[in-house]
């Protein structure tokens, strides 16, 4: 997977780069927007990671370029503005996904694989991990073979973990696919339905299916 | 409507036609004063001349015993019935020699007037008009004799009456022209004035661009709102800049924070077999470092919000919903805590906002009432329609507040002591961020507590149709 990263900052680019390399992607990395589109163009990248200050071409016009050379490349944004405005605006511009620094990692994993899954994500109905047996039809856990109660939240956010098994979510991105990002930061309330999880899943001798990494987020491994 | 009596206005004009008719009011009655002493005083001056005519002309012709030769003789010479005159010639011990008879017209009964006791001019009042006598003493040949020359003053009186109708009617015409055209004037000089104070209460730090009219007058008023919108020019400048510099420092801090948080995570990832002792200093070296990204972005947050742009979607929404739905997915978090949490709603209520926006500032406020009510306690979250106004009311059993640490509550990185203690988390920034995004929405914010009985928060945003 061959993944064009554009950001003027080395040394985070260097680290992305990095960490990137250790997941297995091919990583050709860019300092300012000129270089960056001019590889954009050469190259048949999978996805383009571009960042909006940059000197010289600016973000904005290497996506906007790129775009009306038609390339359907997915473009993720990595921005220090947040403005909501300027989400929307680079959504329209053709942008495919948009993260705002400063960004776990992880984040920026499962967003850059949930662009490359191109065709509809392959997602069975029915995910068993270890004891555990979750049916995205029919809405139901199962652990060791006997049925928890799960209200929605807590199912979504089991599943959620499920589906990016031994991958640590940040506490940002599991509230913005179970919740909404109104919740960001004000409430512990991940935590919260973490913990009820967890009592529900050891109540039935899954006592350690998921792990807090401190500092980063939660973590659902098949509790060997 | 009422009178200010403060108003420029009203003391311009009330103070300007005061003297104006002070002023006319003295005029009048010197004019008046100078006018009936100069018409008495051409009276008396004419009445001497004459005493001094007839004793010098006819009396000294004459002798006491020729009464009757010099009563035909004065009656030639003055005719006084026919000229209204008055004349009478007595002795010392007030024994009429000679008097003229009475008037053609009968406006006065000479018999009736009172004989003079000494020399010297005087008034007397005769049925409505009056008699100006002059008295003087004379000779008539050995005996001395008084001479009284009268006349009737009605002639006089009516010049002074017409003087004084005009200036009755004269003087209030005066008054009134006066504080009308002052009234005019003082409007037309004080308009720009108002139309500046109309456009200034506009201006607040959302509408900075807004400039005050200048009037092209010429006059003071001109300068003045010329010197004021420099002034406004000065301020929108300092508020822009440090509007400028927080979104600038929140997005210059977001960087190096980007590069720390991603070198730490890249330890933990790469090096699997570090001491567990090393990932839980490293993890917690992490938490701080959201901890420092959650301020700066809930600081860039404030300062966007109160740059007005909290409402980026204005949308006419149902409060009550938002707030119910929101209670049902924090639920959790009270019943964690075994608090009872009740939502109460008389339908619905409709306001025009930034729904998620708006959910913000709901989550805030509950999410403070779920921190600070212990155990056990209780919630209850009301949504109101009163009179015009969308009220949302968060009433919990809470710790509470001290009184004097009230005024603080929505300060910046402010919390109350009690509250630091608990190392609760958050950064003293969910108040002030509540505030702002409910002044966005032309709301208010109050905060009622008790220390060690319970908080109440009331949000009051304005209803829509």
């Amino acid at each position: 997977m061959r993944v064009l990263l554009v950001e003027d900052e080395e040394k985070l680019c260097q680290i992305i780069s990095h960490g990137l390399k250790a997941e297995g992607f091919a990583v050709d990395t860019a300092n300012d927007g000129a270089k960056g589109f001019e590889l954009a163009m050469s190259y048949p990248y999978e996805v383009i990671v571009l960042d909006l200050m940059l000197p010289g071409v600016s973000g904005s016009n290497v996506l906007k370029t790129i775009r009306q050379k038609n390339k359907s490349v997915p473009i993720l944004i990595l921005t220090a503005r947040d403005g909501t405005a300027d989400k929307v605006s680079h959504m329209e511009a053709g942008a495919d996904d948009y993260l705002t620094k400063p960004f776990a990692f992880s984040e920026l994993l499962v967003r850059l694989r949930a662009l490359l899954r191109r065709a509809p994500q392959q997602r069975e109905d029915i995910i068993s991990i270890g004891g555990l047996e979750i049916d995205r039809f029919a809405r139901t856990v199962k652990c060791m073979g006997q049925c928890v109660d799960m209200s929605a939240k807590e199912f979504a956010l089991l599943v959620y973990l499920a589906q990016n098994k031994g991958r640590v979510l940040s506490r940002t991105m599991i509230i913005e696919h179970v919740w909404d990002q109104s919740f960001d930061g004000f409430t512990n309330i991940v935590d919260v339905y973490i913990r009820q999880i967890r009592n529900k899943l050891s109540d039935r001798g899954l006592a350690s299916m998921i792990s807090t990494v401190r500092g980063v987020g939660y973590v659902l491994n098949d509790g060997t | 409507m009422m009178i200010n009596t403060r108003s420029i206005r009203f003391r311009l004009i009330a103070w300007y036609s005061g003297l104006i008719i002070v002023v006319a009011v003295t005029f009048g009655v010197l004019t008046y004063r100078d006018i009936a002493g100069h018409l008495l005083n051409s009276s008396e001056v004419a009445l001497t001349r004459r005493i001094e005519g007839l004793s010098r002309e006819i009396l000294v012709q004459y002798s006491a015993d020729d009464i009757g030769a010099l009563s035909r003789a004065i009656d030639n010479a003055y005719s006084p019935e026919a000229t209204d005159r008055f004349i009478r010639i007595s002795d010392g011990e007030g024994k009429v020699i000679y008097l003229s008879s009475p008037p053609s017209d009968l406006i006065f009964e000479p018999e009736r007037v009172p004989i003079a006791q000494a020399p010297g001019t005087r008034w007397e009042p005769l049925n409505g008009n009056g008699l100006y006598i002059v008295t003087a003493d004379a000779r008539l040949g050995d005996r001395p004799v008084r001479i009284e020359m009268g006349t009737p003053i009605t002639e006089t009186n009516l010049a002074l009456s017409d003087l004084q109708r005009s200036l009755f009617i004269g003087l209030p015409l005066v008054a009134f022209i006066v504080t009308a055209g002052g009234y005019v004037l003082v409007a037309r000089s004080l308009k720009p004035v108002e139309q500046l104070s109309a456009t200034a209460q506009e201006i607040t730090f959302k509408q900075l661009d807004t400039r005050l009219p200048v009037i092209e007058t010429g006059d003071e008023i001109e300068h003045l709102s010329v010197r004021l919108n420099k002034m406004i020019d000065r301020l929108a400048e300092a508020y822009h800049q440090a509007s400028r510099f927080s979104v600038d420092a929140s997005h210059e801090l977001r960087t190096p924070l980007a590069i720390i948080r991603a070198e730490l995570e890249s330890l933990l990832r790469q090096w699997e077999d570090l001491p567990a002792n090393l990932v839980k200093r490293i993890g917690s070296v992490l938490e701080e470092t959201e901890r420092i990204s959650f301020i700066t972005e809930s600081l860039f947050a404030l300062s966007r919000l109160e740059a007005g742009e909290a409402k980026i979607r204005n949308e006419r929404l149902d409060l009550a919903t938002l707030v119910t739905a929101t209670v049902d997915q924090m639920r959790l978090l009270t019943e964690d805590k075994n608090i009872a949490l009740s939502v109460r709603s008389g339908g619905p209520v409709f306001v025009q906002g930034d729904s998620a926006r708006l959910k913000q500032l709901f989550i805030a406020l509950l999410d403070n009432a779920v921190k600070y009510t212990p155990e056990h306690g209780s919630i209850i979250v009301t949504v109101n329609a009163e009179a015009s106004l969308a009220v949302l009311k968060i009433e919990d059993t809470g710790i509470g507040m001290a009184a004097e640490d009230m005024p603080r509550i929505f300060e910046r990185f402010w919390r109350a002591d009690k509250a630091r203690s608990r190392r609760s988390d958050g950064a003293g920034l969910g108040l002030p961020i509540a505030r702002s995004i409910c002044q966005a929405h032309g709301g208010t914010i109050d905060v009622q507590s008790v220390e060690g009985k319970g908080t109440i928060c009331y949000v009051r945003i304005p209803l829509t149709a």
